[in-house]
């Protein structure tokens, strides 16, 4: 990608800035918005600025056809621009509401066009022939295609705007269609045709991608200048259509990202009706099942409950209501009645995921009632959390509050349930996004739930509210959010079963701040002429632009250089290597060593160690051999690292691993004889070598369900375990979605198959049969695939088997390898995890913190940090075939990457807009690797690894070496045996300063290391005994130390302090080595920052 | 550090006290705001603590219970095994002949003889004790000794939990408390008496004022990165940390521990010179120094072959004469009220002996013992079938154990902690105190 010029930065910086008027464009019912203020680049974005929706951009599929221009993108010859996915979101949006308007600013190249049809200027369609709709050009006129029950797959008939309505100039062209079925077109706010298309819209095709400029088969192209586009899930009015006229089509600053804009009147928020899904938003869904609709109706108050907010319930129903207060007064929590086996005599379930099981269980008559509709006012229910009567949970409820009344008012009511009519289908939140502009501002959350029947109801009052960071942000019981300190975080938003999130934003309010980000951003930064390099850093700086947060200065080299290498291949670069590097004239000198690095060995090494902590490569899983079983899994991923195999096809060869890789039994076995016997020998195996890798499948006592939790964890980044035996309690997960995708993984079996026991029973005597020990190989087992009796897990809801499904995405084909039908799941561009987790992953390894925090913990209730971010790292991955390295140099080359630690008086407090680099510890290996580089002594890990090894590249989790299994426990490297990222610990312990302080191995390798080869020197040791080394000669010393464990020079104090030292200790090598000891106690060393 | 903000079953919100304290609380230091968070955590019932430490002395390997504790000489030899049982201070309670000095001290003890649980294998049966969980994959549940530390403070310079020996490295750590809380590990040979916590030692023939050089030398360094990180969480953790290690380094008072030349010969013979009688003299003097939970023990239980020769000659006389010696000078000193003394393994063995003269590995039965901080003083708690098969009366699983212990040093056993994925999790749920077993 090309780094944008500077003039366009200053555009972009402003055109993102927060501070654009609020009298613009209508936003209700917005869906998607391209302004074309790209500039450059192959990607058209879309700036609805929905925020935890997925934005739907367009990509440029032959860039020379086009040209950016002020605002606008002009398309000179043929091409197509389009989405990587269907437009599902969109799609949805639209044909739930029956309305849409389609609107676009353009400037036609050509006033009578010809064709074979109709250049399409927009168009949700998939060949000439098959459309949802379509804005198109034929001749010297406009027209509109849309397809519905009444109209077919073409969307004919159309409706046309008069003839002679094209002109080659700047044209709002605005195509709308009501529920009714009233469409209309209207040229520069005028209307200008009207035509009622009947019907439906719930026939429109889901496969259908968004373009522009031509149709998805190429061949019915457009030509001209696209200024504006916008689509909406509603019809605008005459009125809209004009206010959007009036607002033009790119007066820079009124169509801005608004990634923060808020609502147009907080305290009377708009219905939000295509209000995104939470994301990740699940893969797209078969609609849900409609509902028969109930024939009974809840009853209806004589005498309405007024709800704080102002509302007043008119009706009270189980579903909607009573468990909505049983779920936000926290009487279902796993440490109350939620809990597995209930608590005194009231079972509920867990976060209220099983209306039949709470109804059943506060009516039952066996334990005694907990509600008495006689005489209402006795109920248990009502008695105990008022405590009238005990109640271990303490006081729940007063009589005088609301929600006494409701649950009053239902048992009066007969205490009966219409069962469904609460099911909920969707939960929305408004504003799913607010920019607070000072400490202390308030604004009110609404919470609408939409119920199977079609209806909505505002349920503020019936859910839960929580901040995730409440130092940023409070928010009150009835979701009113309280801004306190400028940074950002998400509100969570639960209404029984179900979860979402709004994220607050509260901007910096020091407004000199902005205006000197953009003035420090526009001077060229030291080593690099280009500011923002890539669509990292667009990302990155438009949230930190909304925000009002400056960004730190660009890391100098010395910072960059110590960063790079320990993030890239876990070790400090060695003194001459940083001499080289700052001598280094080169402009393009940190892209230089990027690429190196990201060739280099090591740095293969690095990734295999994190691959290994994904997929459990825990030793004592494996078999007698375990130690060099983990060295082949280790390697099996370091050979694949190093060659920068596809991310996809690493996976994919883990994931339909067998052993014999469809090789006949006895070829098998002879290589596994080869290769154990090679392993048997030493570290030199050819397990590398094959395609797959099976001893994922081989551990042992590890379950279908682990192997399920584990995939799920390492590549979907999703912790499923809470849902392996009730909902997930900030997911959608349920206990039977876990059941499906846990068959998944039925069919693998380690072992011996039928047809090939004997064979392998007879192999596995003469192994055991061989006298001499150091000979003796392991027992030969192989992993296989058995579709016949497969170890399915049964729902102990329905006592069957469910089929085995993708996560939240389809049933899988019955016949044949699950295994092989999810990994094409997961390839799918519209994949809603894949890309997603692995990019938030290499970004969390190289940024500190994930965007998604933590990286296996995707969840409703743990929205992205920067949604857009997040989307563009994963679709440029898919869009560059998962090509690992291209990724992580884009994220090297970035100036996010390269910002310096050092904090300005605006940032101090960013702990997740990268708004400078965070100090954070180290991996333990990568600590242990640092240590001897900084030292100058190499590692001594012969007992783990080759001679020779850093401590990145040992696999094994059974350490052989106690030094390094010690310094291994105290810096938390895990065992591999939980399936969640947490079990490294990252934390900071006090073992770990005492370690350096005081351990003798670290002791004696100061002395033996780089100093000793320094006094080694020139006879410099004699001389400094004789007290014949001078000042400066001393310092040349401290300065090399230095380098070696800091990667720069000593200030002019800490050289005179080191000094000082040397000379004044009695024994002048101890000085020096007092030197050593407080340069790698300082934080600077310990830190990677 | 992580800052998740869940809510917890109380709908009470976990308020972050570490971030809450650089930007906020001005003044306090990391130290301070820790063992403010440890005293918020602690739940009301800590000013009724009986206990203030705990000594866990581990025979791993699986001690033979049945012939220790629980013999059965009434049952067919192939059962009854070889030893015989003798009287002991505690009317009625007989144990085995070779721990004549233990049976010495019966009456101060609560001996559990109904124990049992589910995990015949040394790994995962010795994270099963140290932690009350059976180990799954889905999370590492920590040790006694790492909730202890969490829970409870220690004095500055003090560590909250030391452990001698290695056998046991992974059971013995922090699980989801995060490594923070993995114990101090003792080194060095017991029998030459130069033992010494790993970690907390200055090499050989340096001087405290060495230190402090060294020390005004790395704040010298360490200067500039104040501006970097003038506050925050990972820079503020460290300063704290250096001030707490060299505290630690400057503090008599652990290392006068390993001085044993400072108790006189008779209290040396009392406990005996190998590894556990060291050892555990060892334990009681941190225990006085402050620390909350030691951990010493020797292996070599696991006697699939020759058990009765085995803990004849050897490893029942070295128990015997050492945590008799523990029980009785502790209760001389006046910190047997205080202090807890729990000897276990990870599970006893199989009543049936094999062919070899061994038992082999059983868990489901085992004895244990418990002594002072809170337990009674001379009361044998449940008891097993005429076979030493299963327990027959108060059966109890290791979670009621460690339940016990933890409410006897004053932490709620319900105390709901988080975990690293923010799942909100009770100590011991399932677990039920022995309340007849308490004083």
């Amino acid at each position: 990608m090309k780094a944008l010029a500077l003039s366009t930065l200053a555009a972009s910086t402003l055109l993102l800035a927060p501070l654009s008027s609020a009298q613009d464009r209508v936003r209700e019912g917005l869906l998607a918005l391209y302004d074309f203020e790209e500039s450059s680049g192959d990607t058209v974005h879309d700036r609805a600025g929905s925020g935890s929706d997925k934005p739907l951009d367009l990509r440029i599929r032959k860039l020379s056809a086009t040209e950016w221009k002020n605002g606008a993108l002009v398309v000179k010859s043929p091409t197509l621009i389009n989405s990587n996915q269907p437009a599902t979101g969109l799609r949805q949006a639209i044909t739930k509401s029956g309305e849409l308007t389609v609107e676009a600013w353009i400037k036609p190249a050509d006033e009578d066009l010809d064709g074979d049809g109709p250049g399409r200027i927009l168009s949700l369609s998939g060949s000439t022939s098959h459309r949802n709709f379509t804005l198109g050009q034929e001749d010297e006129q406009y027209l509109f295609r849309l397809r519905s029950t009444s109209t077919d797959s073409n969307g004919e008939p159309s409706l046309d705007a008069p003839d002679n309505s094209v002109h080659e100039a700047l044209t709002h062209v605005v195509c709308t269609r009501d529920n009714n079925g009233n469409a209309k077109i209207y040229i520069d706010g005028k209307q200008r045709a009207a035509r009622k298309i009947g019907g439906k819209l719930e026939n429109w095709d889901a496969r259908f991608k968004l373009q522009l400029a031509n149709e998805a088969s190429n061949n019915r192209p457009w030509l001209g200048e696209f200024h504006l586009v916008a689509i909406y899930s509603r019809d605008l009015s005459p009125d809209e259509i004009t206010r959007n006229f009036q607002a033009g089509c790119s007066p820079p600053g009124t169509l801005a990202a608004a990634p923060s804009k808020p609502a147009p009147n907080p305290k009377k928020p708009e219905p939000a009706k295509a209000a995104p899904k939470p994301a990740p938003a699940p893969a797209p869904a078969p609609e849900p099942a409609p509902v028969p609709v109930p024939l009974k109706k809840p009853a209806k108050l004589a005498q309405p409950i007024p709800l704080p907010g102002g509302r007043n319930l008119t009706e009270v129903d189980f579903e909607r209501h009573v468990m909505g207060i049983l779920s936000r007064q926290g009487c279902n929590t796993g440490a109350c009645h939620g809990a597995l086996q209930g608590e005194s005599d009231l079972q509920l379930s867990l976060f209220s995921y099983d209306p039949t099981l709470d109804f059943d269980s506060l009516t039952a008559e066996d334990l005694g009632p907990m509600v008495t509709p006689g005489a209402a006012a006795n109920s248990a229910i009502l008695r105990k959390p008022t405590e009238e009567i005990k109640h271990k949970g303490g006081q729940r409820l007063v009589k005088v509050s609301w929600q006494y009344q409701v649950l009053l008012a239902w048992i009066q009511s007969g205490a009966e349930r219409v069962e469904n009519y609460g099911k909920v289908t969707d939960l929305l939140v408004t504003p799913n996004q607010y920019r607070f502009t000072r400490a202390g501002e308030t604004i009110p959350l609404r919470v609408e739930a939409v119920f199977s029947d079609g209806s909505k109801e505002d349920v503020t009052a019936f859910s839960k509210f929580e901040t995730r960071d409440d130092f940023i942000a409070t928010v009150s019981d009835e979701g009113q959010i309280k801004a306190l300190r400028p940074g950002d975080t998400a509100i969570v938003v639960s209404y029984r079963d179900r979860v979402t999130s709004s994220r607050a934003l509260v901007s910096s309010q020091d407004s000199g701040n902005l205006l000197a980000s953009a003035l420090r951003l526009i001077q060229p930064a030291p080593a690099s002429s280009a500011v923002l390099v890539n669509y990292i850093d667009r990302e990155v700086f438009a949230k930190l632009s909304a925000l009002n947060l400056q960004p730190s200065d660009l890391a100098n080299d010395e910072e960059f250089l110590r960063r790079v290498y320990i993030d890239t291949i876990g070790r400090l670069p060695s003194p001459e290597e940083s001499r080289a590097f700052f001598a280094n004239p080169s402009r393009n000198k940190r892209e230089e060593k990027i690429d190196d690095l990201l060739a280099a060995p090591l740095h293969a090494a690095l990734w295999a160690t994190k691959l290994s902590d994904m997929t459990g490569n825990n030793t004592a899983a494996l078999d007698a051999m375990g130690e060099k079983r983990s060295w082949m899994w280790h390697d099996w991923f370091r050979a694949r690292i190093a060659k920068n195999m596809p991310y996809d096809q690493i996976v994919g060869g883990l994931l339909m691993a067998t052993s014999r890789e469809g090789a006949e039994l006895n070829d098998w076995m002879q290589t596994s004889r080869q290769v154990d016997q090679a392993a048997m020998a030493g570290f030199d195996t050819p397990y590398a070598e094959r395609e797959t890798l099976d001893l994922f499948w081989a551990r042992r006592n590890v379950g279908v369900e682990e192997k399920a939790e584990q995939f799920a964890a390492a590549f979907l980044g999703v912790q499923l375990q809470c849902a392996q035996c009730h909902k997930h309690p900030y997911d959608q997960w349920s206990q039977a979605d876990y059941i499906a995708f846990a068959n998944v993984f039925s069919q693998v079996k380690a072992g011996a198959p039928k047809e090939a026991r004997k064979a392998i029973d007879q192999e596995n005597k003469a192994r055991k049969g061989e006298k001499d020990k150091k000979k003796r190989l392991p027992e030969l087992r192989e992993v296989y695939l058995d579709l016949n009796d497969p170890d399915s897990l049964t729902d102990p809801a329905t006592k069957k088997v469910p089929p085995a499904q993708a996560l939240g995405g389809p049933t899988l084909p019955t016949d044949g390898d699950f295994r092989a039908a999810l990994y094409d799941w997961l390839r799918q561009e519209d994949n809603p995890y894949f890309a997603r987790a692995f990019v938030n992953r290499v970004w969390a390894h190289y940024m500190g913190t994930g965007i998604v925090d933590p990286v296996d913990s995707f969840a409703a209730g743990n929205p992205p940090s920067n949604e857009r971010l997040l989307e563009a790292l994963a679709q440029d991955f898919i869009t560059h075939k998962f090509d690992i390295r291209r990724l992580e140099r884009e994220i090297l080359r970035s100036r996010a990457y390269q910002l310096s630690s050092l904090p300005n008086k605006s940032n101090e407090g960013d702990t997740r807009n990268y708004a400078r680099k965070y100090p954070r510890r180290m991996m333990a290996e990568v600590m242990i690797d640092v240590i001897h580089s900084a030292l100058g002594v190499n590692g001594r890990f012969e007992k783990d690894a080759p001679q020779g090894s850093q401590a990145i590249e040992v696999a094994s989790t059974k350490v052989q070496d106690g030094e390094l299994s010690y310094a291994f426990r105290i810096f938390g490297r895990p065992q591999r045996t939980a399936v969640c990222d947490c079990e490294r610990s990252t934390d900071l312990a006090l073992p770990q300063t005492l370690y350096l302080m005081t351990d003798d191995a670290v002791l004696k390798k100061i002395e033996s290391g780089r100093l000793n080869d320094l006094l080694a020197q020139n006879g410099r040791r004699d001389r400094l005994r004789e007290g014949n080394l001078n000042d400066s000669e001393i310092g040349e010393i401290v300065d090399e130390l230095f380098l070696g464990a800091l990667v720069r020079q000593p200030t002019e104090t800490e050289r005179l302090a080191a000094i000082t030292n040397v000379r004044s200790q009695e024994n002048p090598e101890a000085g020096f080595r007092d030197v050593v000891w407080a340069l790698i106690n300082t934080r600077e060393f310990i830190l990677n920052h | 550090m992580k800052t998740n903000v869940w809510t917890d079953c109380e709908g009470n919100r976990r308020r972050d006290f570490l971030r809450m304290g650089f930007s906020g609380l001005m003044g306090l230091t990391l130290t301070d705001l820790l063992r403010l968070e440890a005293q918020a955590a602690v739940s009301p019932t800590h000013a009724q603590a009986k206990a203030k430490s705990v000594i866990m002395v581990w025979l791993s390997g699986g001690p033979s219970t049945i012939d220790m504790w629980d013999l059965k000489p009434s049952a067919p030899s192939d059962i009854r095994g070889e030893f015989n049982p003798i009287p002991t201070s505690l009317d009625g309670l007989q144990i085995c002949e070779h721990m004549p000095r233990l049976a010495k001290v019966m009456h101060n003890v609560t001996l559990v003889r109904s124990l049992y649980h589910t995990i015949p294998s040394h790994g995962p049966g010795t994270v099963y004790m140290h932690s009350g969980y059976k180990p799954t994959p889905a999370l590492n549940y920590p040790s006694l000794g790492s909730i202890t530390a969490k829970m409870l403070t220690s004095p500055l310079g003090v560590p909250p939990y030391v452990t001698f020996g290695r056998s046991r490295d992974e059971a013995a750590t922090g699980g989801y408390l995060g490594s923070a809380y993995n114990p101090f590990e003792v080194e060095g040979n017991a029998g030459k008496g130069d033992l010494r916590v790993r970690g907390l030692s200055l090499p050989n023939g340096f001087t405290l004022d060495q230190l402090e050089n060294r020390k005004k030398l790395l704040d010298t360094f360490d200067a500039r990165f104040d501006a970097v990180a003038r506050e925050g969480e990972v820079s503020g953790s460290l300063d704290s940390f250096q001030e707490q290690a060299l505290a630690m380094l400057r503090a008599e008072g652990t290392k006068n521990a390993f001085d044993l030349n400072q108790e006189d010969a008779a209290t040396r013979d009392l406990y005996g010179r190998g590894e556990l009688g060291t050892g555990a003299l060892v334990a009681r003097r941190l225990v006085e120094a402050g620390v909350r939970f030691v951990s010493i023990g020797k292996g070599g239980w696991d006697t699939h072959d020759n058990n009765f020769k085995k803990l004849k000659e050897t490893h029942l006389p070295e128990l015997d004469q050492a945590l008799a010696a523990l029980i009785e000078d502790l209760d001389r000193q006046g910190l047997l009220d205080h202090t807890i003394v729990y000897c276990a393994g990870e599970f006893g063995r199989t009543p049936k002996i094999n062919g070899k003269g061994g038992r082999d590995h059983w868990a489901k039965s085992m004895a244990v013992l418990l002594a002072g901080g809170g337990f009674q003083r001379g009361l044998v708690y449940g008891s097993t079938d005429p076979e030493g098969m299963t327990p027959s009366t108060d059966a109890c699983v290791p979670a009621d154990i460690c339940a016990t212990i933890l409410q006897n040093l004053g932490i709620d056993p319900r105390q709901e902690l988080t975990t690293p994925t923010g799942r909100p999790m009770t100590l011991f749920r399932e677990g039920q105190i022995l309340h007849k077993a308490l004083a």
